[in-house]
């Protein structure tokens, strides 16, 4: 039946104004009802281009581009029908959820769609009220959205989607600055609205790892083309494909094909996606090898990498205490010793006051009580552009410094601040952009470039002051999977130089990479303070954290009852071990 | 004004907003026709009776006053030697108080300066108590019932809610900047606003950025779908509300009577 489809895209290609490339290119797919679709690919790919023409926001809003081909949503023709009409079959959830609340109550916000197209009262509270009930936000629908955490407030804008009872749901990126847990609620609640409600959803986000398990359809785009299409199962078998578009393959996944390669494991049903799949395929394995598993001796001395408390201290932290103005307590007595050349991960979830922490090591916030000592210097003594020398922080988002008319210009304001010679400050420059990769755009405005681009220039623009501690916050939100691991290796690189390098970040699979030490915060305090052997496999910790472990670690944890070792953090370390246990 | 919404369980906060604002017409009405300060006095009792039902948090008022204690007190003394006396129909209006350098300060002026500075703090302190007790959007919706147009409250309801958001920008563009060693304070007026660029160019584009991505996520919730999307505040006087409103209109009726008789005016 026609009808069964609640979006058909037709060979669709679309031109955005005075663009020579296609931003779509020929593609074409189907959605049912009550399915759940999930749309990969790296920054650029098309994917948010493709959101925009499933409401019709292409091409009555980004209007003067041009869209060939047709997409018939719920029998609608996009190009026919306005956004207003199709935003009630598509809703959209974006991003950034402070720009798609209108209402000073989360009743208002949810409310706001439904009263825009006139229904009555009784069909607006009713919307409102299954809308709260499938979003779990019972009990705040009278609060200042302000008074919200991140994740309640995207659980919000969700509601606010739902509540314009629409066939689909699109998801563009919604969850990129959620810590893991308040992601995974998200994630979560999609799939039961979808399954319990017949409604399609429709995710494009980067953490494959999540959003593959409770997919039944995977797209994954590259420039413009649908590249791979298919169930979650077959898109990971094509590892290579995967790898050459630059897409973050699941930790499982990764293993189950190198092992596969090297004839280790059968590759029979296709890659799994989730831990339990991935535990079935290598227990069997194991099992199968019984004899070998007392042989074994479960011990990874050989992979430690910290160097902890070698150098000496350059940061010290007393007792700190601190309080924003509307009385939220941010930082609840902190302790904490940084030694210099470092490379130190601070996690935790959203408003656990890791960016808190970050700024009192500038001296941008100082302490209500208690010390921040800065190679020897009391903060509080201090002014901000003086520690700036010391210490330099790297904001998450770019768009918030650049005011310059030129990346040059932008990497000079800096060191210019700072008094420092125009010839050294050239030299810099010139040493900095090599070193990031930036010379071809240096003459570019910082505003025109791509985002990844952007990350870098804010790193090179604190790099020209020629700091000794660099503190980035939040490195690899809303990057691609290639994009975050350049930053990461730029961030690895200038450690090995001896720069101390502190990263804000709940990417655990990333942290567990490259720290060597890594601090966990939750409500204001340090939960744990270690090596990442020792803090990303305290399941109990992490869990208070709202984080999780890395896939691969969560794995082998499940996996320490048949005798391996249970504090793997990399797929490269569990690849290691198998490959040893299993000669 | 001093205080934001706050959302509670008072016998004031739960009557209908238009009784508070018929309330506010009333202390509007005394502050505008009494200039005796001690008439006024009774202007302030009608003001803290609701205000202490309401549970005011009147430690936060008084640190919003505390800083135009100095300019009253100059406003008191100039109205005091500089208001001519004469034109007060009261007794003794010309009586000297105190001299000040030669120059003579007159109980009239005095009393009248006293009026003023009344005036100034009760407003703030009723107006304090309406913003704390009244949802500005419930002041939308009943701007909106008087015939104000949907897009107009929507753009000032939306205004409302982003400054606490534009102020969280602010200062996260003025940190960023200080992270690159600005200092503004190293400067003098003009150096100040040369190197305000770095703080205002930022704050700009992003605002300019968001109210474009705004837009496009008012489009995707039908924004404009209709001529006349459904209100969804109701207001309903309950019996609460009709004791108050009628106490507010015979105290108007009275204080007019007063004013009439001869009393409440210097």
């Amino acid at each position: 039946m026609l009808t069964d489809y609640v979006i058909r895209v037709e060979n669709v290609t679309y031109y955005y104004p005075n663009a020579s490339k296609p931003a779509l290119d020929s593609v074409s797919f189907k959605l049912r009802r009550g399915e759940i679709l999930a749309i990969l690919g790296p920054t650029g790919a098309g994917k948010t281009t493709l959101a925009y023409c499933l409401n019709g926001t292409i091409p009555h809003f980004i209007t003067g581009g041009r869209l060939i081909g047709d997409i018939i949503v719920c029998g609608l023709n996009t190009k026919e029908n306005p956004i207003r009409v199709l935003a009630q079959k598509v809703s959209l959830v974006f991003d950034d959820p402070e720009i798609q609340m209108f209402g000073l109550s989360v009743f208002e916000c949810i409310a706001f769609g439904p009263a825009n197209l006139s229904l009555s009262k009784d069909e607006i509270i009713r919307r409102v009220k299954f809308a709260i009930e499938a979003c779990k936000l019972k009990g705040l629908e009278y609060r200042n959205p302000s008074e919200l955490s991140y994740g309640e407030k995207q659980s919000v804008a969700i509601a606010s989607a739902l509540a314009m009872t629409p066939e689909v749901l699109v998801l563009d990126e919604a969850t990129a600055i959620l810590d893991p847990t308040s992601r995974m609620r998200i994630y979560n609640t999609i799939y039961d609205i979808a399954k319990k409600h017949n409604m399609a959803a429709i995710l494009i986000a980067q953490e494959t790892g999540e959003v593959l398990p409770i997919s039944d359809k995977v797209i994954v785009l590259n420039n413009g083309r649908i590249e791979l299409e298919g169930s979650p199962h077959e898109i990971l078998s094509e590892y290579n494909k995967l790898k050459n578009i630059g897409l973050r393959i699941p930790q499982v996944a990764e293993l189950y094909y190198r092992l596969g390669q090297k004839g280790i494991i059968t590759r029979t049903v296709g890659a799994p996606i989730t831990i339990e799949e991935a535990y079935k395929i290598i227990s069997s394995t194991l099992i199968s090898r019984k004899g070998l598993l007392e042989k074994y001796n479960a011990s990874l001395k050989d992979y430690s990498r910290g160097k902890k408390g070698k150098g000496k201290v350059i940061i010290r932290l007393e007792n700190v205490h601190f309080m924003y103005p509307k009385g939220v307590k941010a930082l609840n007595g902190v302790d904490l010793e940084i030694y210099e050349g470092e490379f130190i991960a601070l996690t935790g979830p959203n408003g656990a006051g890791k960016t808190t922490l970050a700024k009192h090591l500038n001296g941008l916030l100082k302490p209500a009580l208690g010390k921040v000592i800065v190679f020897g210097e009391d903060t509080k003594e201090k002014s901000v552009s003086y520690l700036s020398r010391k210490v330099g922080y790297v904001y998450q988002n770019p768009d918030l410094m650049f005011f310059n008319p030129t990346v040059r210009d932008e990497l000079k304001y800096g060191p210019m601040n700072l008094g420092i010679p125009l010839n050294e400050i050239n030299r810099r420059i010139e040493k900095v952009s090599k070193k990031l990769g930036l010379e071809e755009y240096l003459d570019y405005s910082p505003s025109s470039l791509p985002r990844g681009v952007k990350k870098r220039v804010a790193l090179a623009s604190i790099l020209t002051m020629d700091p000794d501690v660099i503190v980035v916050d939040e490195p690899t939100t809303g990057q691609d999977w290639l994009e975050s691991i350049q930053i990461m290796n730029i961030l690895k690189e200038l450690n090995r130089e001896g720069k101390t390098v502190i990263v804000i970040s709940h990417d655990m699979e990333l942290i567990a990479m490259y720290a060597n030490r890594i601090i966990i915060m939750s409500y204001g305090t340090i939960l744990k303070d270690g090596s990442p052997r020792e803090t990303l496999t305290d399941i109990d910790i992490l869990n208070k954290a709202s984080l999780r472990p890395p896939q691969i670690t969560e794995l082998f944890i499940k996996l320490s009852k048949l005798g391996m070792p249970k504090h793997v953090l990399t797929v490269d370390e569990a690849y290691d071990i198998m490959m040893k246990y299993c000669k | 004004m001093a205080l934001e919404y706050e959302r509670r369980e008072t016998f004031w906060h739960n009557l209908d907003p238009r009784t508070k604002l018929i309330w506010g017409f009333l202390i509007i009405l005394q502050l505008a026709i009494w200039t005796d300060p001690l008439w006024q006095l009774v202007t302030l009792v009608i003001i803290l009776i609701p205000g202490i039902i309401a549970k005011t948090p009147w430690r936060k008022v008084l640190k919003f006053l505390k800083p135009l204690l100095p300019v009253m007190l100059l406003l008191l003394l100039a109205e005091a030697i500089l208001y001519p006396a004469e034109r007060l129909n009261i007794p003794q209006a010309t009586r000297p108080l105190f001299t000040i350098g030669g120059v003579k300060a007159t109980l009239g002026g005095f009393l009248f300066g006293l009026n003023l500075v009344e005036k100034i703090l009760f407003t703030i302190i009723f107006t304090s108590i309406l913003t704390y007790t009244v949802p500005f959007t419930d002041v939308l919706y009943i701007m909106q019932r008087l015939g104000l147009p949907y897009q107009v409250a929507f753009i000032m309801s939306t205004a409302w809610r982003l400054i606490p958001y534009f102020r969280t920008i602010y200062n996260e563009v003025v940190c960023a900047q200080k992270a690159r060693g600005l200092e503004l304070e190293k400067y003098g007026l003009i150096g100040r606003i040369k190197h305000s660029i770095a703080v205002l160019v930022p704050l700009y584009s992003t605002a300019l950025d968001m109210t474009e991505r705004m837009a496009l996520a008012m489009e995707s919730r039908a924004f404009g779908a209709s001529k006349k999307p459904t209100i969804l505040r109701e207001f309903k006087f309950s019996r609460k509300d009709y004791v108050i409103l009628v106490i507010c209109i015979i105290l108007m009726a009275l204080s007019l009577a007063i004013t009439v008789i001869g009393y409440g005016r210097l």
